[in-house]
Formats: C-alpha cells, structure tokens, sequence
C-alpha cells in the first residue's frame, strides 16, 4: 500500500492555532467535506499561505495569503462543474514534458491527473493537507492510500496540446474511494484518456486498512456524484482484472534501480509516478520502438524508500510469446473494440535477498501507426 | 540585429544590467504577437528610440521589449521537491520552454526544439554546452512566475539565451540564468558551425545586451577523478523519461545526477543558490555514469563544490559543473 505524504494534520491544527484559519484566504475554508485525491499532495498547498503566517504580521499576511490564492485560481484553468459534483482543468502540454515519440509520456499524464486531483479538493475548499482528510478521520488517525491506479491512453497529447481533464471521486465498496478521470483534446472535444485509481483509508500508526462507519464514508462522499459514474464502465476492462504475479526472474528485467532525490516526497517516500517508470524499464526495447503503451494498471504493494533498491521484471502475459507481424493469435493479446493489444505482466519488487514485492503491473500496447 | 545605445542602468534589484536606450534596426510596425503557449513578445516601434527609457525602471517591460519574450508558469504540485519549492530542475524547465516558445514566435521555427528550414535540409539540432543558473528565492506551490527570455549573439557558432525569473505579482527577480548553444548534426552526432544560411534566419532577433551572469570565477572548473573526489555516487542510469526527442538524455536531467553525490547534510541544510554547468558530451539509454562531488570552497556557511559526471566504464566526461549553496532560512 503507498502512503502519500505525511502528517497533515499537525500542519492543520497549527493553522489552525495561528488564527488563519476562516480567514478569507484561498484554503481551510470550509472543512465540512471533503473528497479524496489521487496520488502525493505536496504540504504546502496549505503551506503557501503558511509561508506568510510565519512573517508575523497579520495586515500583510491576510491581503498577500489572498491574492496569492486568487491570482493562482485565476490563472488555473480549472473550476467545478455547475453540478458541483466534479471538475474539469486544462492543462498545456510543455516542451519538457514530450518524450522521445514527440508526445507526452504516460509519467506526464500520471502527473497531470495528480495535480487535478489535488486542485479539485483544494477547489471545495477542502484542505489538502497532503491527503484530503477529513476532520473526523484525522481525529481517527486515518489517511488514505493508493491501491491501484489504471491509466488508459487512445491518443497521447503532442506538445502544445491542450488537454481537459474532468476529474470526480465516489464511494466503493465499504472502506474504499475511486477516484476516475476523463481527458479530452480540448481542441477536438475528443476523448484521449481514461484513469480510475482506488483509494483505501488507512490506519496511519498501525499501518493497517480500517473500515469506518458510514457517517465518516459520509463526509467524504458529499462532494461525490450519488449515481455511479464510471470513466471505465466495461466490464471486461483492464482495470477490474486481478493481477497475477509473475514468475522470477521473468523474461525482461532491469535491476538495481534507485530512486534519486527528485522521485521522492517530503518523508522521503518515492512518489507514485516513479513507479510506472521503473515498471517501464524493463520493457523490451522492440517493444517500445514499435508500439504505444495503451494501457497501465499498477496494484501497489508496498512503499518504497530512499534507500532500497528495486528489480523491476517484466514478462510476456499468457504463454509468453509476442505477436508475429501479422498474427493476432495468442494468449498475449487482449481483444477491445476490434483491436489487438499485446500484453505484459510487471513485478517491482525490493532487490534483497527477499524480494519484497513493491508493486505488480500488467500494461497493454498496440501498435504504434505508422509515421509519414 | 538591434543595437543597444551606450548608457544603462542598474535594475533597481539585482546588480542587472539593462540597456536604457535601445536603436532600433529595420523592424516594422508596433506589434503583439500571443503565442500559443501563454507568452507573449512585443515589437517595440522602430522608427524612433523610446525617450520613456531614461528613467530608472524597475521593470524591463520597455526597454529590453524588443525580443523579449514572457511567459507565465504556474508552479504544480509535481514540480516540488522535497522542500515543498519549486526544484531547480523546475526552473531550468521553464527556461528551457520559454527560450523554445520565444523562438517559435520568429515564425522560423520548423520543427524539433528550434530547429529551422536550414537546419533540418542539415540535419542540424540545438545542444547546450552551457547553463548557468543563480536562484535568489525558490517559488512555492501554485506561485505564479514570469519568465523572461531573450536571445544575445554568443561568437560565431554559438548562440546564448538569457533569462529572468520573476515572482508575477512584485516582479522581483527570483533567479536569472545564461546558456550557450550550438549546432550538431543529427546523424553523425559531431557539432557543427552555424551555417550561413541558418545564421541569417534568426540573426535578427539578437538583443545585443550584457551578460545576465558575470563570467568571472566560473572559468575554470577542473576534472575530478576518483581520488580527488570527496563523495562519489554510482550506478546512475538513464530512464526512459530521461531522454527527449533529440535521444539524447535531456540536459535538465543530469542536474539530478550532479545532485545525488552532494551529501544529504547540504541538502538538508542549504539550499541550492548557483550553478554553472559546462555540458561535454551527451549520453543515451544504455549509458552508466557515476557523479563525483568534491568540496570547493566554504566562507560564513557557504560552500562551494566542483561536480563531474562521467562514463563509468570509459571514463569519457558528459559534465563538469560547480555548485554554490549558501544555508536555508
């Protein structure tokens, strides 16, 4: 299970205590509700105000905490839908952040879902205290984690791209929250992607998962859509299949990654897009020059630390042999709309002499067409 | 190429240098181009010199107008460190898109990052051999910066950018940066001299101005080796993510390289103020390195260090750099 962040509600309370709180400023406004977010929230989402707070003088503290909030939310492309019940964003697609197919990576997009996620909690005026807890779940010790995200992309953005994503979460199951997400090309209206990610509460000094009455699932949902709203409604869908783990040593491997400085967050855990990195990086190099990754769905284990040091294994799904050219026979290939994709079982797993397992994948490619 | 008049000013901030009267060359009419991308450049009228330069500004909005380019950035919860600011590599980033931004507003720009008519009938892509970076205050989360990008003439084979980063709301500088570039051919991977041709596509938007960043003291940054380095980090391999679509990996990414040898009590305790990398050789997919620190100097809790990146097995030199970090507030 991935923990992301650390221990909000300490920076909260001090808030809190400074007397900012319910001061007109662009956070802890209201803490009614709250709605849980995807992936690492960085502490100072809350922290850009409290930056000020510390220069103790509260005339300037107040005006510049404001127009900070209001210059940044005017200046971010994003607001909630009239409904209220979701939250669209637009995102441009920078130079720095096309890889080597002249498109935006899938760790591009991983990261643009977080940063939506994150500003549609702070958009309810919920306090991303690095997880969008709630009061009541703070009082519990409770904080939310990651269990799996699945990322699917038809069309992967081109640099200067502008990209709307809608983003909204709901209950699921007793103790579990999803959060789903839709990407469009703003230019064309066209859908591009899909995510959902699962997201379980967690038991902060026992580290173990806790269910919860409903009145506490309550104050999370009140920003939820009542009716389920699926981004990925198939059944048959990547995103709902269990995943195997794959045997040692697998076919493909890449050992002995580290995490470097930039991978990790404020408690020095490496933060959730790293994984799909590492989990690319043991991808066939066949593979990568000739197809496009379709879809990725990562089931998260284990956290994993500045110092460990990570195998990441891949495997050919099914009996383990690629497509031919033309052929489309074979357990390898998943069918979807009248397409072909060739699949892969993934394993990150600690390189000791016990293996600990961080991670397991599985990701799907098609092929990549073909280019004047 | 535009000329800049004799006299300057200090801006009122920095020690920067900005031009106070500016003669402009054969450019057209007043013009404001909206690029796509959120920046925006103002052509400055031609026909006369702009008399509101003679006071001290605070702003650069008049005076370096002609080619210069802004553009905005907002800070995203990804592109944090550790520290909750905005990491070094976030800058160079924004740097970096500004300068390739600013030059797709020249109308020349054909394909890749930069690359002209001219270049690509050559095969020729931009490379960094240079980048310096001094930061005076890291943005935090959702700050909004400016960015300030123009270009200047750099000898005959070389181009440098120069840039401003500026908090949006006071307009105080943050962080100002310098780089060079030059050509190399794609294919054979060797570095080339700026053809004619391709010369005459951009040479008229040079902005003839200072130098953003005294090159005194950064001259000479010697090679480390394994002995004479105080700390050592091996192993150091290129991802997927790491490279761009030159194949190569992505200059801004070997900062984190540089960085992973510097010991974790400086990190904890200083905060990165200046860099200056010199960029020797580019490194692809398959390439090991391993990153060697050594301590150049320390006065009132600064301290200074020289970086190499190398080739672990050949020992061939992708970078040498010197950092300056001065203690965290």
């Amino acid at each position: 299970m991935l923990k992301a962040s650390c221990n909000g509600s300490d920076r909260v309370q001090f808030m809190a205590q400074c007397g900012f709180a319910g001061q007109p400023a662009s956070v802890l406004v209201r803490r009614r509700s709250v709605s849980a977010v995807g992936f690492r929230y960085p502490m100072n989402r809350v922290l850009s105000v409290r930056a000020i707070v510390s220069d103790r003088d509260g005339a300037v503290v107040n005006r510049v905490g404001a127009e900070a909030g209001t210059l940044a939310d005017r200046l971010r492309l994003g607001s909630l839908t009239e409904d209220g019940l979701s939250y669209k964003e637009k995102f441009i697609v920078r130079s720095y952040e096309v890889g080597i197919n002249k498109t935006a990576t899938v760790e591009t997009i991983a990261n643009l879902l977080q940063e939506v996620g994150c500003n549609h909690a702070q958009s309810v005026g919920y306090s991303t205290d690095g997880f969008a807890t709630t009061p009541t779940m703070r009082k519990l010790g409770l904080i939310w984690v990651t269990a799996r995200m699945h990322i699917e992309v038809y069309k992967y953005p081109a640099w200067s791209d502008v990209v709307e994503i809608e983003t909204w979460c709901q209950g699921e199951g007793r103790v579990g929250i999803r959060r789903d997400f839709i990407l469009k090309d703003y230019a064309t209206d066209q859908v591009i992607g899909r995510a959902t990610s699962k997201w379980l509460m967690m038991n902060q000094e026992t580290r173990r998962l806790q269910k919860v009455s409903d009145d506490v699932r309550e104050e999370v949902l009140i920003y939820c859509p009542r009716e389920p709203r699926l981004a990925i409604p198939e059944e048959n869908s990547n995103c709902l299949k269990k995943i195997p783990k794959l045997e040692d040593p697998g076919q493909y491997s890449r050992l002995r990654l580290m995490p470097r400085r930039a991978d990790l967050d404020m408690n020095q855990h490496v933060n959730n897009v790293t994984y799909i990195g590492w989990v690319l990086e043991s991808m066939p190099q066949e593979i990568i020059d000739s197809h496009e990754l379709h879809s990725i769905t990562l089931d998260y284990r284990r956290e994993c630390q500045r110092d460990d040091i990570v195998d990441s294994l891949t495997s050919i799904e099914g009996d383990g042999v690629l497509l031919e050219v033309n052929g489309t026979n074979g357990s390898s290939v998943a069918w979807e709309h009248g397409q072909a994709y060739q699949q892969f079982l993934h394993l990150l797993k600690l390189s000791t002499d016990e293996g600990l397992e961080i991670n397991r994948g599985r990701t799907a490619w098609r092929k990549k067409a073909s280019r004047l | 190429m535009v000329t800049l008049g004799t006299s300057s000013t200090l801006c009122s901030f920095i020690g920067v240098m900005l031009p106070q009267q500016i003669n402009f060359g054969y450019r057209g009419k007043q013009e404001v181009k909206h690029a796509r991308c959120g920046g925006f450049q103002i052509k400055a009228n031609v026909k006369t010199p702009n008399k509101d330069d003679n006071s001290l500004r605070v702003t650069t909005s008049s005076t370096l107008d002609d080619f210069v380019f802004r553009q905005n950035f907002t800070i995203k919860s990804y592109e944090v460190g550790a520290n909750e600011k905005a990491s070094i590599e976030t800058l160079m980033n924004y740097f970096q898109d500004s300068a390739i931004n600013h030059f797709k507003t020249f109308g020349i720009h054909r394909g890749g990052f930069g690359s002209t008519e001219e270049m690509i009938k050559r095969n020729l892509i931009w490379v960094f051999t240079r980048m310096r970076i001094e930061t005076y205050r890291y943005p935090v989360c959702d700050e909004v910066v400016q960015v300030e990008a123009w270009m200047s003439v750099a000898g005959k084979n070389a181009v440098r950018w120069n840039w401003l980063l500026r908090d949006s709301k006071t307009y105080q500088v943050l962080s100002k940066a310098s780089s060079g570039c030059v050509m190399m051919n794609k294919l054979t991977r060797k570095l080339s001299k700026i053809p004619e041709e391709a010369r005459r596509e951009f040479e008229s938007y040079f902005v003839n101005s200072s130098l953003m960043i005294p090159e005194d003291g950064i001259k000479n940054i010697p090679k480390l080796n394994v002995t004479t380095a105080d700390y050592i980090c091996t192993g150091l391999k290129p991802r997927w993510n790491d490279l761009d679509i030159n194949l190569h990996v992505s200059n801004v990414k070997y900062i984190g390289w540089v960085l992973e040898s510097v010991p974790e009590s400086i990190l904890t305790n200083h905060e990165l103020c200046g860099m200056s990398l010199e960029y020797k050789r580019e490194c692809g997919r398959d390439s090991k390195l391993h990153s060697l620190t050594a301590i150049c100097g320390a006065n009132n809790n600064n301290v200074e260090f020289y970086h190499l990146l190398q080739l672990e097995d050949r020992g061939v030199e992708i970078l040498r750099g010197r950092t300056k970090w001065r203690p965290k507030l």
